[in-house]
């Protein structure tokens, strides 16, 4: 793991590099106790993963891939708070429970691990139990919900979510195609720490170097269509890149694309175009998120 | 036969000599190939031997496009003919999501280096005769696309490889391969034992057979397919200029020249899967016997779409066997669970696919990684839940839909659901519409009682739409729950 590992009852993002320095995981780390930790990342690529753990496993290290065991429902929104607080004994207020804490609970009858954290750029909290105990999860946070509000939402609607925040997606923004600097994950590289972690020379000498390509955010003035991902960006009558992924930010309802562009092209005020089904979109940069740009919701 | 080799390849098909050439290329010379047979045999000898570049994943459309330039410089190399046929080939659309998929890639195209072109339907009159336009909206040129000859192409990768100090061993049977306690392979034959430190699985109809060897189960299968090559057609031996492929998704066909008339292959919709339990070790170099009654409505669909060949004679039918993943990509990369155990099987675009699969497996065997992202082929894009139970499934239906257009937000039906949490049904009620994700059932969204419960497949925005916006709105004005059980999660202590 390129990135900062966290202390005990903390989570951290990190990178993990191939030795070219190639983006090959997009990790939360926790740390559950002092040497114990749980990594989380995609569902499809874990055997990938597992894969390589075992590869690089170190004497004495254990590993259980947990990807089945561990199951569970994330609650996000401004009254996300008040469902926790009212299925646990737990203090979780606020200035209790901050944003990128994980802490051991009962909810309801569940022991469980939860993680404030979301993909949804809100107020968030993932909550992981055994498979075993997760109807009876269900049923201790539905109930509750129902009293404020609550209704399940699927991944068409995570997706959108994290638009509003221009959060990466792994293998669209984040994938071995991309080095970390060229996708913005460099700023959770620890280069500090005295640790060489595989891909450290590649990233550092990235660093040095800069990189040639660089991801950016636009507002797209979509017809019927957004982008989904490749289609690719014209900026003064020639393609200087493509999209890694886009979508349509309910929330904000703009059609925003991320797309990852000639470093020199990337003006704060870059006008361009997207072709989308043989059409020529025009799209305009953006740098503000569209939603919590001062982070009070998230990490409130 | 040697007796200790870097690397053992087993399958001397066009992938596992695309493997051996390729490790040579990076620099491997200590690399032997087994055989049992000749080279070619399984699948590799009857094949059409077609090769185009397009393909739904960016990644894999680029391994295509190396592929294809890489069979001059093959011949150039060993002074071999790969019986090269750069005659180009036009994609058909007869439906407006058709037309859309092509337009969107060719815009893909324009940062890949590919130079394929939109056609008017007048304009593929112009450059591919033999098409009736009718109904046709429109198609994708694309120059590289060609054919070639299936053993010439082999033995010049084979020749390739051989000049760079491989070795092959023809007529040699594996038998065994067991796993030795420092990471190398005892590999069993006929003709003796060789003790290799890497072994690459590219036993094509046979993987399953050599993989079971070692104690793994390699998801894919056979399946029966038939093409017809016609007699001699005056509207094609009279052209001056070969005629240009022709793909007809609607007939779900593909079409080129072949000598001085036409051949015709099918992926029909009454497809039949080979050898369900096993491949035997009897079947060699041979076909399966014609089956025409299959390909009765594409043979009929295709006489509307190309009326020559009405009036043609048919001069033979070639109908045999070879593999499919589930997905229909290759399955390449270092087996999960064993140590220096490769694969490089379940290609069943050997001619499209086959120099970016070797090109693929020796960057990660020589260099420690490949140069891109090659998931869409990596084997462990599957899991020790892909079963033959589920394989067999979705191979047919990914053989019945290999020319249905692939849309961003599809989610094919075939043995689903699958794996499921203990909340499955209780977000059925609440009228989820699922996905699949690594074998398991994941939500996309929540329809109310009125809506229909499946998405309907498109390029554009779906009738997911409105049901997004109203989750989306609820996470950002009250509180919404979402399953986490579709995050890879791992415990780590020391």
């Amino acid at each position: 793991m390129a990135g900062r590992i966290p202390a005990v009852g903390r989570i951290s993002l990190t990178p993990m590099l191939s030795p070219a320095g190639r983006l090959i995981g997009d990790f939360t780390v926790s740390s559950l106790a002092e040497d114990e930790f749980q990594l989380t990342a995609s569902y499809g690529y874990q055997a990938a993963h597992e894969r390589w753990f075992r590869q690089n496993l170190e004497q004495g290290v254990t590993l259980e891939n947990i990807s089945d065991r561990r199951t569970g429902f994330q609650i996000a929104g401004p009254r996300a708070r008040d469902v926790l607080s009212a299925v646990t004994r737990e203090d979780v207020s606020a200035n209790a429970f901050k944003f990128m804490d994980v802490k051991m609970m009962t909810v309801g009858m569940c022991s469980c691990v939860v993680q404030r954290v979301s993909y949804t750029a809100d107020l968030g909290y993932e909550i992981y139990t055994d498979a075993m105990s997760q109807r009876a999860l269900w049923d201790t946070l539905w109930t509750e919900g129902q009293k404020h509000g609550m209704r399940p939402f699927g991944m068409r609607a995570m997706m959108s979510l994290r638009l509003d925040k221009f959060f990466g997606s792994w293998l669209s923004e984040f994938s071995p195609d991309y080095t970390a600097a060229e996708t913005g994950m460099d700023r959770f590289i620890a280069f500090s720490k005295d640790v060489d972690f595989i891909g450290r020379k590649a990233a550092e000498a990235e660093r040095e170097k800069g990189s040639k390509r660089t991801l950016v955010v636009f507002e797209v003035d979509a017809l019927d269509a957004d982008v989904v991902g490749y289609e690719p960006v014209w900026i003064d009558g020639a393609v200087k890149g493509f999209c890694t992924s886009g979508g349509y930010s309910h929330y904000a309802q703009k059609s925003i694309a991320l797309a990852l562009i000639d470093a020199g092209s990337a003006s704060d005020d870059l006008q361009a175009h997207i072709e989308i089904l043989g059409e020529m979109r025009a799209a305009r940069r953006i740098l503000e998120p569209l939603f919590d740009a001062d982070g009070a919701r998230m990490r409130g | 036969m040697k007796t200790h080799a870097q690397v053992c390849v087993i399958g001397g098909g066009v992938v596992g000599c695309s493997v051996l050439y390729h490790l040579t290329k990076l620099g491997w010379s200590d690399v032997v190939l087994l055989e049992r047979s000749e080279l070619t045999s399984g699948s590799t000898w009857h094949a059409a031997g077609g090769f185009h570049t397009l393909n739904g994943d960016t990644n894999m459309a680029a391994l295509q496009g190396y592929t294809i330039k890489l069979y001059r410089e093959l011949e150039a190399l060993t002074g071999m003919s790969c019986g090269l046929h750069h005659v180009g080939g036009v994609t058909l659309a007869d439906t407006p999501e058709r037309m859309d998929m092509l337009k969107a890639e060719r815009a893909k195209h324009r940062y890949m280096g590919l130079e394929t072109e939109v056609l008017s339907p007048s304009e593929i009159r112009d450059v591919a005769p033999v098409t009736n336009i009718e109904g046709v909206l429109g198609g994708l040129y694309d120059p590289l696309d060609g054919h070639l000859d299936p053993a010439g192409t082999t033995h010049a990768y084979a020749k390739a490889a051989r000049m760079n100090g491989a070795e092959i061993e023809l007529h040699t049977m594996v038998t065994q391969t067991n796993s030795r306690s420092d990471g190398s392979w005892e590999v069993v034959t006929d003709k003796g034992v060789l003790i290799a430190e890497h072994v690459v699985n590219a036993g094509g109809l046979w993987a399953r057979e050599v993989g079971a060897m070692a104690g793994v189960y390699l998801p894919l299968h056979p399946m029966e397919h038939q093409y017809v090559v016609t007699d001699d057609i005056p509207e094609i031996y009279e052209r001056a200029v070969e005629h240009p492929h022709v793909m007809d998704p609607g007939g779900e066909s593909y079409l080129r020249q072949e000598g001085r008339g036409l051949c015709i292959g099918f992926y029909e919709q009454g497809c039949k899967p080979w050898a369900v339990d096993g491949t035997s070790w009897d079947f060699g170099h041979e076909l399966l016997p014609d089956n025409l009654d299959k390909i009765s409505d594409s043979i009929e669909f295709a006489y509307k779409r190309f009326p020559v060949l009405e009036k043609a004679g048919v001069k033979t039918v070639i109908h045999g066997p070879f593999t499919f993943a589930p997905d229909g990509n290759p399955l390449v990369g270092p087996v999960p669970g064993l140590k220096n155990y490769w694969s490089a099987c379940g290609v069943m675009a050997g001619f499209s696919q086959g120099g970016g699969v070797g090109l693929t497996l020796a960057q990660w065997m020589v260099d420690g990684e490949p140069e891109r992202d090659v998931f869409a082929l990596d084997v462990a894009r599957f899991g020790t839940w892909t079963t033959p139970g589920y394989t067999l499934p979705k191979v047919i239906e990914n053989y019945q839909n290999r020319f249905s257009v692939s849309y961003p937000n599809e989610e094919l039906p075939a043995a689903r659901p699958f794996r499921t949490t203990p909340v499955y049904d209780i977000q059925k009620s609440l009228g989820a519409v699922f996905g699949q994700q690594f074998g398991l059932e994941v939500a996309n969204y929540f329809a109310l009682d009125h809506e229909p419960k499946y998405e309907t497949p498109s390029f554009r925005r779906s009738n997911a739409f409105e049901a997004t916006r109203r989750e989306v709105m609820t996470v950002r004005e009250a509180v919404g729950i979402n399953e986490v059980q579709n995050f890879g999660k791992f415990f780590t202590a020391w």
